[in-house]
């Protein structure tokens, strides 16, 4: 028997259906605890983020459809987001926690072919310079803008953009060109 | 820093792979949000660098979430004789948000939610601004893409008349419109988007412009575009109109 689509299961969800949001955290639930402990770093603080991104599937099943592409996408956007917000908060109340590079782990679930890809991706992001792989990790983990990661790294405004420019712009070209 | 003389589209090259994570300034990101609709090649430079955007978000190194998660899950959506009966009002709320967040702007960092004061309607402001953006990303990428120009209906100023640019797909149910030289509104006014068939309007959401009269909007249809011939905006009440009660600030044809 095949398993339901996201689709289905996001249609079941507005009928009140546990059991979809039960299937939905069972296909998704590493994918979104990945990338909330990427974030917050913080493994109490990322179960909280990935908790709440599932309830505001289970409330809001109406905020994705199949034209804002695929769900895991929308679903890893909320969860970043969710947890940069939850990491701003806790910056308030802590000292920031040290940036752990864990690259190289293994995935849990590779059933998903966007997973599947930034298996490419994964490597390439290590084997940046690090000071650009720094900004990387500012801007696109910590949610930064260039202002912000000047005044928190005490680099010129003009010497971030570069870097996240170049950095972005040499990950897309490796990328592009790993798959041909 | 404002625009200077030089070619806004080398400026927004520049700009755009920040912008497709997010890391633009407030000031960088209006930039990008007036100028993206005139520059086809930035439109396909972002599309590629959201296409990476979109890797990045699954390159965090893999963990197992917790067992216990998914019973604190459970537990917390279990139904519960008070939770049943406050079901309907609560969703009824919900779909109001939900209904409000469409006329969000697209962008994805802090612009617009630095303005909201409360907290949970700022994260679900930002949640809508990127879902929306993903959409106009995947919009953008149409391949039967077309982009018009809607003409200013009896402009105030004429010097500087309201300008709206709407790039859409026959096929697809949402199209992307910019819009600047709109006049401010009372806070409890809203811009709202008319398809519009054979005199017969519905509704394509509803948007606020910034202190400049620009915004960057997703016009979400009931059904795909090419069921309508023409667009129009108009000033209406904060929550929408069932019909427009206003003249239009601009209305023309969808499609060149």
């Amino acid at each position: 028997m095949t398993s339901p689509s996201d689709v289905e299961l996001i249609a079941r969800l507005a009928q009140r259906d546990q059991a979809a949001l039960t299937a939905l955290y069972e296909r998704y639930a590493n994918l979104v605890y990945s990338l909330a402990l990427r974030v917050v770093q913080d493994g109490r603080l990322a179960e909280e983020v990935t908790q709440d991104v599932f309830m505001e599937v289970w409330n809001r099943p109406e905020r994705w459809d199949v034209q804002k592409g695929r769900f895991s996408s929308w679903l890893l956007t909320v969860t970043r987001y969710t947890a940069i917000d939850r990491l701003r908060g806790e910056r308030s109340r802590a000292e920031e926690m040290p940036y752990e590079d864990a690259l190289g782990h293994q995935p849990g679930d590779d059933s998903l072919s966007a997973w599947a890809e930034a298996e490419a991706l994964r490597p390439l992001l290590a084997q940046l310079p690090p000071e650009q792989r720094h900004v990387v990790d500012l801007a696109f983990f910590q949610g930064l803008t260039h202002s912000q990661i000047a005044e928190k790294t005490g680099l010129p405004l003009g010497t971030v953009k570069t870097r996240l420019r170049t950095a972005l712009t040499r990950l897309r070209e490796q990328w592009e060109d790993r798959g041909e | 820093m404002p625009p200077t003389a030089e070619n806004p589209c080398e400026r927004l090259a520049d700009l755009i792979p920040a912008y497709s994570i997010g890391a633009t300034d407030p000031d960088e990101t209006a930039f990008v949000q007036a100028h993206l609709a005139e520059c086809p090649e930035a439109v396909a430079h972002l599309a590629e660098f959201a296409h990476l955007a979109e890797g990045l978000h699954y390159a965090a190194p893999s963990a197992q979430a917790p067992t216990r998660l998914l019973t604190a899950i459970r537990r917390q959506i279990a139904p519960s004789p008070a939770v049943r009966a406050l079901r309907p009002v609560r969703r009824w709320v919900q779909g109001i948000a939900a209904a409000a967040t469409i006329a969000l702007i697209v962008g994805i960092n802090l612009f617009w939610a630095a303005r909201l004061e409360d907290a949970e309607r700022r994260q679900a402001v930002l949640r809508a601004q990127l879902t929306d953006q993903q959409t106009a990303l995947a919009l953008i990428g149409a391949a039967d893409v077309q982009r018009v120009s809607l003409p200013a209906i009896n402009p105030a100023i004429p010097d500087a008349p309201p300008a709206a640019t709407l790039v859409s797909a026959p096929n697809q149910a949402v199209a992307l419109l910019t819009v600047q030289y709109f006049p401010a509104l009372a806070p409890d006014k809203a811009y709202q988007i008319w398809l519009i068939k054979a005199g017969r309007r519905v509704s394509g959401g509803l948007f606020r412009v910034d202190s400049e009269g620009r915004a960057m909007v997703i016009v979400r249809a009931p059904m795909a575009l090419s069921a309508y011939d023409e667009v129009g905006i108009t000033p209406e009440p904060a929550d929408g109109s069932a019909a427009p009660t206003a003249p239009p600030i601009v209305r023309g044809p969808i499609w060149p």
